[in-house]
């Protein structure tokens, strides 16, 4: 159900290249102060679904509003209120920070001291405050990724667009970046965040979407998600195992059902894993498989996706 | 208008810092000029040619025509060697020489009996100035011949049957008789010869080796620069910067037009310094420099469009480079850019005239010669020029390339 007063509404999205259907019927919509996930593998219709939002691809069918404005007719309006941080580092190597971001806040029409107030407050929330007059060359690449947010924002927008923002980034800067998402959604912006990490997803994301081969499979709270995983465990199982005899031993140990068989790799949705565990493989040892090493893990969108699509997000 | 001044100041910004490649753009072209400047040296250096004559009359009358080449302004450009007709031919079919100049026996006499005759002029075909101005001198000189004949026929016809060398009383006699009637006839002589000779003296200006190469190092550099400020495009893009500008509120066309205003600045700057060094190595033959430098600057943002649609009519980086670069090179090689017109085959100069380089050079040589007739609606042909490549790349960067 679309609400008329969300900031991004996406209905029905389609989009072909040809004879390929890059996005097949998506829809969704983000509040404002609230972060949408778009979670999916490779290829899943992640980025077409930012291009087309963004205008830089035209749809095949669907209907699309920023802020209330349509996209494909009122341009102009939609792209006033929107944000983007592509995932490639989208700045001019030979400008300094601060005039990178004075470019990018001149394109929305800032000028005068409200341009120098929002490129001082940018520059502060990227913490390059003191690097702001020095040339990117000489910026980690942690700094350009924030530097590549505070760019994406320093015009405040209402809508931000984050495409795979935290691709290639070391541990400490990907935190740095994710808290600078979350005070943006404070702030009261309505975010749109693409990743294919799951862990990210969970701990950032108020709501997701789980896209695969173009189409949403599950949406929702991720309470909601865990609820359809079953809220059973993921077991996984390393070692020579025959599938037929470990699908009997699974109904033997009941509880357990099996996702996944394949060479060298056994996954199973285990109720009450922990304390089911030793039964399972004294099962698996009597139907003749060798187990080499054994996982257990809580229901989480890495099993969703599993469940759904037989698949693991990042295969 | 915000965003179109922020564009702007980011391009001109980023290309001013790059100073590796505006070494490049501006260096080369300074470095063939200099090169020309110390070849041929300053102001005073023009091309200069072998006239070759076969005297077969051997008398005053055609030595007199034999020395006028080797007097004055003429005396410059021409090296004047006497040749047996036989030798002469020889040399100027083998390429030797500007021109062959034969004088025919009995020359003298029919030109002092008024009868009608001839002087052969064999030109040589692969250059291009200095047998013309051999091929006009001569007919101004068969011109004045005749009008000298008529007014003293029969002073001459004196001089003449006195022998090998009249003595200084006859010249003197001569001298004073031509004197008298050029007072006589001034009203009748006014006219006509005054104007052969300014076409002349017009025709003699325009062969410095400055003003023949000074105007095609500018256009060398205008191209060099197009072709490097046009690549700006594909970094943009891979950067993602073009990307993310499309997904802005700015419109396309306001981003070309401020990459192309910035451009057209870079070059009328450039421009500017090329033809003050031209200047200072021609001795300060040029009159509209000013006048030229903005004609560069158009020239330039035209040049640019041009070079930004070969980029981006390509699919990927590579392809469009090359492709903007073998029409970069093509165009300087045809238009004029790296070698003069005066220098190519007739019909290689024809078609260079017709490329778009190749006529703003000619324009601007024209400018730099103190001319600046129609030049409004020559300007006004270049942004319609300009205009259709905005719209064609306008186009391109929307449908596809900025995506």
């Amino acid at each position: 159900m679309i609400e008329e007063q969300a900031s991004i509404q996406v209905e029905n999205l389609e989009k072909n290249y040809g004879e390929v259907r890059a996005v097949a019927g998506v829809s969704f919509d983000v509040r404002e102060g609230e972060i949408f996930g778009l979670l999916g593998p490779n290829g899943a219709g992640k980025t077409t679904t930012i291009h087309c939002l963004c205008g830089l691809v035209e749809p095949t069918s669907g209907r699309l509003r920023i802020g209330g404005a349509d996209v494909q007719r009122d341009r102009v309006a939609a792209r006033r209120q929107l944000g983007l941080v592509p995932q490639e580092l989208a700045l001019y190597e030979s400008l300094s920070a601060r005039e990178n971001l004075e470019y990018w806040a001149g394109l929305f029409g800032l000028r005068g001291e409200e341009l120098r107030q929002r490129v001082e407050q940018a520059l502060a929330l990227a913490g390059l405050a003191d690097r702001g007059r020095e040339p990117l060359r000489r910026f980690s690449g942690g700094m350009k990724r924030r530097l590549n947010f505070a760019c994406g924002i320093v015009h405040g927008p209402r809508v931000l667009l984050l495409d795979e923002p935290t691709v290639g980034v070391d541990p400490q800067s990907r935190a740095r970046l994710l808290d600078l998402v979350r005070e943006q959604a404070r702030a009261g912006v309505a975010v749109l965040y693409t990743t294919h990490y799951m862990e990210e997803a969970e701990h950032l994301c108020d709501r997701l979407a789980v896209i695969d081969h173009g189409r949403i499979i599950a949406s929702g709270t991720l309470g909601d998600l865990r609820a359809m995983a079953g809220g059973k465990d993921l077991l996984r199982v390393e070692g020579r195992v025959d599938g037929a005899r470990a699908a009997e031993a699974a109904a033997r140990a009941g509880g357990a059902e099996v996702l996944r068989c394949e060479e060298g790799l056994l996954v199973l949705r285990v109720e009450d894993g922990a304390k089911r565990l030793e039964f399972i493989l004294e099962e698996l040892r009597h139907s003749g498989a060798e187990v080499r090493s054994v996982s257990l893990e809580q229901p989480s969108l890495e099993s969703l996706f599993l469940q759904l699509t037989g698949r693991g997000l990042r295969e | 208008m915000r965003a179109f001044a922020a564009c702007f100041r980011k391009d001109l910004k980023r290309w001013l810092r790059d100073r590796a490649a505006l070494a490049a753009w501006v260096g080369v072209p300074v470095f063939v000029g200099l090169l020309l400047a110390l070849v041929f040296g300053r102001g005073e250096a023009r091309p200069q040619g072998l006239l070759l004559v076969a005297d077969q009359d051997q008398t005053l009358v055609s030595r007199f025509v034999a020395q006028a080449f080797s007097q004055g302004e003429l005396g410059r450009i021409f090296a004047v060697q006497p040749v047996a007709l036989e030798e002469g031919e020889r040399r100027i079919r083998g390429g030797e020489g500007s021109a062959l100049l034969v004088i025919p026996e009995g020359f003298s006499q029919r030109f002092l009996r008024g009868e009608p005759q001839a002087l052969e002029l064999y030109t040589n075909p692969s250059q291009a100035i200095l047998p013309e101005i051999a091929r006009e001198t001569t007919e101004i000189l068969a011109e004045a011949g005749w009008y000298f004949q008529q007014a003293l026929g029969e002073e001459l016809r004196a001089v003449a049957s006195a022998g090998a060398w009249p003595g200084d009383a006859a010249i003197a006699k001569l001298a004073v008789r031509a004197s008298r009637l050029a007072a006589e006839g001034q009203a009748l002589l006014d006219a006509p010869p005054i104007r052969i000779e300014e076409r002349q003296a017009e025709r003699q200006r325009t062969v410095s080796v400055t003003e023949a190469m000074a105007p095609g190092v500018v256009f060398m550099a205008l191209l060099f620069l197009a072709f490097g400020l046009s690549g700006d495009l594909w970094e943009e893009k891979s950067a993602g910067t073009l990307r993310r500008i499309a997904a802005s509120p700015v419109r396309m066309e306001w981003f070309l037009a401020s990459k192309t205003l910035a451009a057209m600045l870079l070059t009328g700057v450039v421009s500017s310094a090329g033809l003050a060094l031209g200047q200072w190595l021609g001795g300060g033959a040029f009159r509209g420099v000013m006048a030229s430098a903005v004609w560069a600057a158009l020239c330039g943002g035209a040049l640019f469009l041009m070079m930004a649609l070969f980029q981006t009519a390509c699919r990927t980086e590579r392809q469009g480079r090359t492709l903007a670069n073998a029409a970069a090179l093509l165009l300087m090689m045809a238009g004029g850019a790296m070698f003069p017109f005066e220098m190519m085959p007739a019909w290689m100069a024809r078609l260079g005239r017709m490329t778009p380089n190749g006529w703003a050079l000619q324009e601007m040589r024209w400018i730099l010669a103190g001319n600046d007739e129609f030049i409004f609606w020559k300007s006004a042909a270049i942004l319609v020029f300009a205009g259709l490549m905005f719209a064609a790349v306008s186009v391109r960067l929307r449908k596809g390339f900025a995506s």
